[in-house]
């Protein structure tokens, strides 16, 4: 009886260490936009709190940046970013999210190797499906990923102004660096 | 009369240089010297967000205080419901230290359910 009771908690525990086992994450990871056109002021935020969780069992994985938290070296900058153009008050959150595919653990180098997340961006209240090409590494223990992509305002209903329309490239550049731990 | 009138065109245009160029270097708030619009617990804090009440707090100083339940780069958790950022490497403290920070709410991470606050600052704390 002893025996078996023994031998189940030991299952059971294995169990619940394998499950926990499966979630790399950050609070802190970096994501930099940039919207600069050549000869003008550069536009340019970098957002350090980052929010992101992969789990290396699904591939699921999510990605959340809060709008305020991109900081611009012009303040006045910043506050037309979140009054006048991501309208933060009313849409706080930009979150990707989708599943990496063909993910796997086991297979991570050190140097980084290219997959692709299938899923979604949400931002200013438009969800837009999307595949995102992301570099993956493994760095000690942690895992790394890296992306750089292109985002156009207008698919998120992001509204340009004619009048300084020169002056903010039509296609934004994001890129995310983020270091997920477990 | 135009002397008065080229004049009068030259003060407008010079106000208006004046003005344009104090709104591009206008300053980043400083949060450290703000007054703070609300003084909470870890708890009250998360709770103005679940409760709708968000917008008292989105985008104001805050002072939270609570037990520090997590450190990270650049960053540490008040007792698991509040993020705090600071600039970097300029975190000396413990977990378990109980501590007031006082920092800008930039909003509420339902990744982790935290309330995620930035700029911040160490208003006093007790190891």
């Amino acid at each position: 009886m002893k025996k078996r009771i023994a031998t189940l908690l030991l299952i059971f525990s294995t169990i619940v260490y394998a499950a926990a086992q499966d979630k790399y994450a950050t609070k802190s990871g970096s994501i930099v936009f940039d919207a600069s056109v050549p000869s003008f002021e550069a536009i340019k935020a970098e957002n350090q709190q980052v929010s992101a969780i992969l789990n290396v069992e699904t591939g699921q994985f999510a990605v959340l940046a809060l709008i305020q938290g991109f900081r611009f070296d012009i303040a006045l900058m910043e506050e037309h970013f979140n009054e006048n153009y991501m309208e933060s008050e009313d849409y706080p959150k930009a979150i990707f999210k989708g599943v990496i595919s063909d993910f796997s653990k086991e297979n991570l180098k050190t140097e980084p190797m290219s997959y692709t997340l299938d899923g979604s961006i949400s931002m200013h209240g438009e969800e837009k499906p999307m595949q995102i090409p992301l570099e993956i590494s493994k760095q000690g223990e942690a895992i790394k990923i890296n992306t750089a992509f292109l985002l156009f305002p207008e698919d998120f209903e992001i509204d340009v102004p004619k009048v300084v329309g020169n002056k903010i490239a039509k296609e934004v550049s994001i890129q995310a660096d983020l270091i997920l731990n477990q | 009369m135009k002397k008065y009138i080229v004049l009068l065109f030259l003060f407008f245009f010079a106000s208006g240089t004046v003005i344009g160029y104090r709104m591009l270097t206008k300053a980043h708030r400083n949060i450290a010297e703000e007054v703070p619009v609300f003084e909470l617990n870890a708890t009250g804090l998360a709770e103005l967000f679940n409760s709708g009440n968000s917008e008292q707090v989105m985008d104001k100083t805050v002072v939270v205080s609570g037990v520090i339940s997590e450190i990270g780069p650049s960053y540490l958790l008040v007792e698991n419901g509040v993020q705090c950022s600071f600039p970097e490497n300029s975190i000396n403290l413990r977990t378990g230290d109980t501590v007031k920070i006082k920092g800008r709410c930039i909003g509420y991470d339902d990744l982790f359910d935290l309330v995620k606050l930035d700029q911040c600052s160490l208003i006093s704390y007790m190891p």
